[in-house]
């Protein structure tokens, strides 16, 4: 974007300056870098969140973590929940604070990288925003939102009709240990389009048609007949079809055991019905069990999702923690190269050559701060080394798995490697953060072109 | 020598052989005259009417069996029950096996209070039931037949209870005799014991199961007074059973339903050959319990209810009446008989019981095995079968003593004091409106 026009005005308080604006026509890109905050004076909320999605998609870190504030006290919570706060007259001073705090913090993090794919921009953006805000991400029931659901500013980068990939992106971050979710709700989605604005509906088992008649069963004591309450029917009166007595008294004479369902369309009666979920949105019908059902949590930024904030994505390397000398620890993308040579090497000559790798369950290290987690990372991969082969390599891939390089290795050293890994680690680990059952697998793969390392 | 061989066999084989056959008769006569004759003779006799019949038989049956296959009528099977849940997998297994195929299976849960409903609804919907049906108030055994039967589609309908199994083609064999007299109203199949090895009480009970039922009842069809179509493996005609209401609230449900398709002018009738396996009471006390329900719906549905079958009116059949007439008289005259012929012997033969019992003892036991070989002509377990051989003796004080005990209690029970209203197998909001209204 090269120009942001149509200014309303420019504000100073103290030192800060607070750009006002209408709209994003004709508003010049410096102007905005240069302000410590906008303030949307817009007072239509769909340009609103046009703005706020426009600005937040951009790719440095002093437009997309920009404090913005609105001004109209008429607009709806959820969209003033997606900014940095209303702005008015008696809370000047605390929006000012709050953009300095604000603007402090964006200092001190790393723009995105531009190889970042579309999924690690948002992610990274957002715990920018939350580290920079100091918050928690939150989120807030809303009846604009496709999945009832807004998450502050994630939902903003994310169109609506994409929820399958914010429901991803949270997911992944909770999986690798960057956020620390707390269950607040589940939510049933359509199957089709995620669409969390569901019509349940009985229908029939048979035809699947919605219209059914409940009909009442009646249960004549005396003679035991039973059967829908239209067979006793004779004009006002009850009267038993199989001994030809009147019913007068419920309780006394007969009682309404249950009812059953009289299906219009095929004639079907039957006590089960089907129960189905008909999208509001994009008129599927799913069956219950089709429909997608997704967690809705509170997230908490954990010290490692902290670290990624500030610093952005990076392979952990096993060689900046310090080591006692020891080679047959290595760096992930110098194991790579050694691993790609034995790809190589096994095509040439049949070896059993194979692939170790142990994963840890819950990214048990990402609430700890960087000095623990180094000392146990280096902890850890010194307890592999000293169970594994002088031509065996292990590295770390991540904070949440080892993988080990064994060539040309016997199919009985594997299982007692992996007895030996499995009791050392667990003991390490477990002792250590008093976790049980810390381990989520260690496996072992020959190695071979079509392994996909980068799944493990 | 030992003394009695010494001493006592020979007194005793002299105190029948000069007794002679007049005092022989003057004590067994309760034992020779209805007994022996009923359960030993009239069985060799039906045998051999069978063996004598029997290209004729199997022609006539590949005819049906033929005209059934051809016909192919839809049939629906129902199983009415409380607290089933348990045995209903099993069931429906047993029932995907079956060489007849064109039915529907209907469950009715009559207001159970275990994980029924639940593993009724889970079967359904994985499409293993035509139908779940539930009661969420108990209404007893025959408004659940007849929620099933109000909801049936089928042409035929089979009776069954949940905790049986059966045979392959016991379905199909169920539905044959239809097509060989189109004025059979009603079928009952050949229940016998499925656990029998168990304990005593179920090898005694898998005697009597074949005694009363695999061969009694081949008699009494072949005499055409077959009275009672057990509710374990039953099956109907589907515009019979309506045009009588159903079933009407029990116990004994399943012989009141049997006496009014006969009093409408149907046909009754046994298939041996339909084979139906159930579990049975694992003990005695159990097995009194069950025994005072069953005897008790003797007097009250035979003596009572349908006691017109004993006088001339409009409907009157010889056969109705011969069949009720035999139920009564085999249970409970005789048994009335047998409690005046204890006094007899007493009276007038306190000092010969040391000659008498034994003798007895011996007729029993030697009748009985005589009726296990007419069973085993007519089984298709021979092998299994023999297993229960040893256990014949111990029929006498089963059959003689345990089961006459209960028999006496049960019909002293309802005859005097109406008991069967106060069973708790039935609500008593059907219970006491059934006794107020006389059925």
């Amino acid at each position: 974007m090269d120009q942001f026009n149509h200014i309303t005005s420019e504000a100073r308080f103290d030192d800060q300056q607070f750009l006002h604006v209408v709209s994003l026509e004709q508003l010049k890109e410096r102007e905005l870098f240069d302000a410590d905050a906008m303030v949307i004076e817009a007072t239509d909320e769909k340009v609103i969140r046009a703005m706020l999605r426009q600005i937040r998609g951009m790719r440095f870190k002093n437009f997309y973590l920009k404090p913005i504030f609105v001004s109209d006290e008429g607009l709806s919570p959820e969209l003033v929940q997606q900014t940095d706060g209303l702005l008015s007259f008696e809370r000047i001073q605390a929006c000012m604070q709050r953009s300095a705090a604000i603007g402090r913090r964006i200092r001190e993090v790393r723009t995105i990288n531009n190889r970042y794919s579309f999924k690690e921009a948002a992610l990274v953006k957002t715990l920018q925003y939350l580290y920079t805000r100091e918050v928690d991400l939150q989120p807030f029931r809303s009846r604009e939102a496709k999945i009832g659901y807004v998450f502050p500013y994630l939902s903003s980068l994310i169109e609506d009709r994409e929820v399958p990939i914010l429901l991803d992106i949270l997911k992944k971050a909770e999986e690798e240990g960057w956020l620390e979710g707390e269950l607040i709700d589940r939510v049933n989605l359509c199957k089709d389009c995620y669409g969390g604005y569901l019509n349940f509906r009985e229908s029939c088992p048979k035809c699947h048609s919605i219209d059914l008649v409940a009909v009442e069963l009646i249960h004549h004591f005396r003679c035991a007949h039973i059967g829908p309450a239209s067979d006793f029917e004779r004009g006002d009166k009850l009267i038993c079809p199989k001994c030809d007595k009147e019913l007068r008294h419920i309780g006394i004479d007969y009682d309404k055991p249950s009812e059953i369902y009289h299906c219009n369309s095929c004639g079907h009666e039957s006590q089960e019905t089907t129960m189905k979920a008909k999208c509001v949105d994009c008129g599927t019908v799913n069956e219950l069990q089709h429909l997608q059902t997704r967690a809705i949590k509170n997230y908490q930024v954990t010290a490692f999702g902290r670290d990624l904030a500030i610093g952005g994505f990076k392979k952990f390397d096993p060689q900046e923690v310090p080591l006692q000398q020891d080679q047959r620890i290595l760096a992930y993308e110098v194991w790579h190269i050694f691993y790609q040579h034995e790809l190589q090497r096994i095509q040439l000559r049949k070896l059993n050559s194979y692939l170790g790798a142990l994963r840890l369950k819950e990214a048990p290290l990402a609430h700890l701060d960087q000095t623990t987690r180094e000392k146990i990372m280096r902890e850890s991969l010194l307890t592999i080394s000293h169970y594994i082969r002088p031509v065996d390599s292990v590295t770390a891939r991540d904070l949440n798995t080892f993988l080990l390089l064994l060539p040309e290795i016997k199919a009985k050293d594997i299982k007692v490697l992996h007895e030996i890994l499995d009791y050392n680690i667990q003991k390490l680990l477990g002792d250590n953060l008093g976790i049980a059952g810390i381990i989520e697998y260690i496996e072992f793969f020959p190695v071979g072109a079509e392994l996909n390392i980068e799944q493990l | 020598m030992n003394p009695i061989i010494e001493n006592i066999l020979p007194e005793y084989l002299c105190y029948w052989y000069y007794g002679g056959l007049g005092k022989f008769m003057r004590i067994f006569w309760h034992f020779m005259v209805f007994e022996f004759t009923r359960y030993v003779i009239i069985d060799f006799v039906v045998i051999f009417y069978f063996w004598l019949m029997r290209k004729e038989r199997k022609r006539k049956w590949e005819a049906a069996r033929r005209q059934l296959f051809t016909e192919n009528p839809f049939v629906s099977i129902i199983v009415p029950g409380k607290n089933e849940g348990k045995h209903l997998f099993k069931l429906v297994k047993s029932l995907n096996e079956q060489t007849y195929q064109n039915c529907e299976l209907i469950i009715v849960d009559d207001g159970s209070d275990d994980q029924t409903p639940l593993i009724g609804s889970s079967l359904l919907r994985n499409g293993m039931l035509t139908k779940f049906l539930r009661n969420d108030m108990r209404g007893g055994k025959a408004s659940a037949a007849n929620l099933a039967l109000r909801y049936s589609t089928g042409k035929y309908v089979v009776h069954l209870d949940a905790d049986c199994s059966f045979d392959r083609d016991a379905i199909e064999r169920v539905l044959i005799p239809f097509y060989l007299d189109p004025n059979i109203g009603g079928i009952g199949g050949n229940v016998k014991v499925r656990d029998f090895e168990d304990n005593l009480a179920s090898r005694l009970q898998a005697i009597e199961y074949l005694k009363t039922i695999s061969m009694g009842r081949v008699v009494t069809s072949t005499l055409r007074v077959y009275k009672i179509i057990s509710g374990a493996f039953g099956a109907f005609k589907m515009d019979a059973v309506r045009a009588i209401g159903g079933w009407d609230i029990g116990p004994g449900l399943d012989g009141d339903i049997t006496v009014k398709l006969r009093k409408s002018g149907y046909r009754i009738y046994f298939e041996p050959t339909a084979i139906c396996l159930t579990s049975v009471p694992a003990n005695f006390k159990i097995l009194k319990k069950q025994r005072l329900r069953w005897d008790k719906s003797i007097i009250r549905f035979r003596v009572r209810k349908h006691n017109d079958l004993f006088t001339p009116y409009k409907e009157f059949k010889w056969g109705n009446f011969f069949a009720v007439f035999e139920n009564v008289f085999y249970n409970v005259v005789l048994d009335i008989a047998w409690w005046l012929y204890l006094i007899d012997l007493l009276l007038n033969y306190s000092g010969a019981l040391k000659f008498i019992i034994p003798m007895n003892i011996t007729l029993y036991v030697v009748s009985g095995y005589a009726q296990m070989i007419a069973i085993h002509l007519m089984s298709e377990r021979k092998e299994e079968e023999l297993k229960l051989w040893p256990y014949v003796p111990l029929m006498v004080l089963y059959t003689g003593v345990f089961l006459r005990l209960v028999r006496t209690r049960a019909y002293i029970d309802e005859f005097f004091f109406r008991k069967s209203y106060d069973d708790p197998w039935n609500p008593v909001k059907s219970s006491s409106q059934a006794k107020a209204s006389g059925f």
